[in-house]
């Protein structure tokens, strides 16, 4: 047995006798109260109708009324007066709050629509700034691509025209040739290459 | 020993074929002038051999200084036109016409004094080209025409059109 299960018995054990401590003082005191004298019981009956008089019995009602209608008469005034001071309150407070917070919405609603605008001009300006510089990218390839066509139709037109006139020559030289007259220009062109033919030849 | 004079090939004879056709008839002429030189030995007979030689032989002879009955010389001169048909370069040309003697014997002439000695050349005529002269040596042609003239030069009608405008 150990310490713990030691004290568990020993406090039961006190338990126990406190108890029967406890049972022999409740017995001693029920016994001290059953001996002590009982007080008497007088049942007294009042009849009103016949403590007071018919007449005065007619008065105390009609000023029972009157009291009662005099105080249902002010309790309702002071009721209105309440409610009409409740009710203003109420309205001053409510226009208060309606006007705290419509004001507050619509203060927030004004930045909000504010930002928005402010947002939007950015952006507006931002694609307008694309916008034109897309504008002056295309523009200027559309100056070069113009240009380009420019100068090539009249390359294309000065060659077809040297062409022509390069055809228009060579007919007009035609078939009678003077060979007599070309001599000169022949072996003057022969004299001008005559080491490069020489040297093909002899190679 | 003196050495030997080169042979002068005479103006008109230009081409190969003309070349050819004077070796072959040489070759007949030598044939001949040996067969009447036997048969003067057989028959005793003096009899020259008969000469009936082209003008072109002739001229040939004449370069050579060869006498067509000279058996010796006219065979020396063969050897040296075979020689000649073999090594001799050739040259083709392009005329806008036919071009006559006059203009050939100038062109023969240019040609063996400043090219080579024994250059022979053969014509033909391009009516297409207008004027000048295509000369091919081998495998170059030096194109002189007119018509390549123009066609080389005609970006140069659209600068003096712009200039004149």
């Amino acid at each position: 047995m150990d310490s713990l299960q030691l004290v568990l018995v020993i406090g039961l054990v006190v338990m126990v006798v406190i108890n029967g401590f406890s049972l022999v003082w409740a017995i001693s005191l029920n016994k001290q109260l059953s001996e002590r004298p009982h007080p008497k019981v007088y049942e007294v009956k009042v009849d009103a109708h016949q403590v007071l008089a018919d007449v005065d019995m007619a008065d105390i009602e009609r000023l029972t009324k009157q009291q009662l209608a005099k105080v249902a008469s002010e309790a309702g005034a002071r009721f209105k007066d309440s409610m009409d001071h409740a009710v203003d309150g109420l309205s001053v407070r409510i226009s208060d709050m309606a006007n705290n917070s419509l004001t507050g919405e619509f203060e927030k609603y004004q930045v909000s629509l504010q930002a928005l605008r402010d947002q939007s001009i950015q952006e507006f300006s931002k694609l307008q700034a694309e916008l034109d510089t897309r504008r002056t990218q295309l523009t200027e390839h559309l100056d070069k691509i113009i240009q380009a066509e420019g100068e090539k139709r009249f390359a294309s037109l000065d060659e077809r025209m040297n062409d022509v006139v390069a055809s228009y020559l060579i007919e007009s030289l035609g078939n009678q040739v003077d060979l007599g007259a070309q001599s000169a220009y022949i072996f003057e062109t022969l004299h001008k290459h005559k080491d490069e033919i020489k040297r093909d030849i002899l190679s | 020993m003196t050495a030997q004079a080169p042979l002068h090939l005479p103006l008109d004879l230009y081409s190969p074929e003309q070349l050819s056709a004077i070796i072959i008839e040489l070759r007949a002429h030598i044939s001949a002038v040996r067969d009447a030189a036997v048969r003067a030995k057989a028959v005793h007979d003096d009899t020259p051999a008969p000469v009936h030689t082209s003008a072109l032989l002739m001229a040939a002879l004449r370069e050579a200084d060869a006498k067509p009955t000279d058996q010796v010389a006219t065979e020396k001169l063969l050897k040296q036109l075979e020689a000649i048909r073999d090594k001799a370069p050739a040259v083709h040309i392009m005329l806008a016409g036919l071009p006559n003697r006059d203009l050939k014997r100038k062109l023969t002439d240019w040609f063996r004094s400043e090219i080579h000695p024994y250059a022979l050349m053969t014509f033909a005529t391009r009516t297409d080209i207008g004027g000048g002269i295509i000369v091919q040596a081998g495998s170059h042609i030096y194109n002189y025409s007119f018509r390549e003239q123009i066609l080389s030069h005609k970006n140069r009608i659209s600068e003096i059109y712009n200039s004149v405008r």
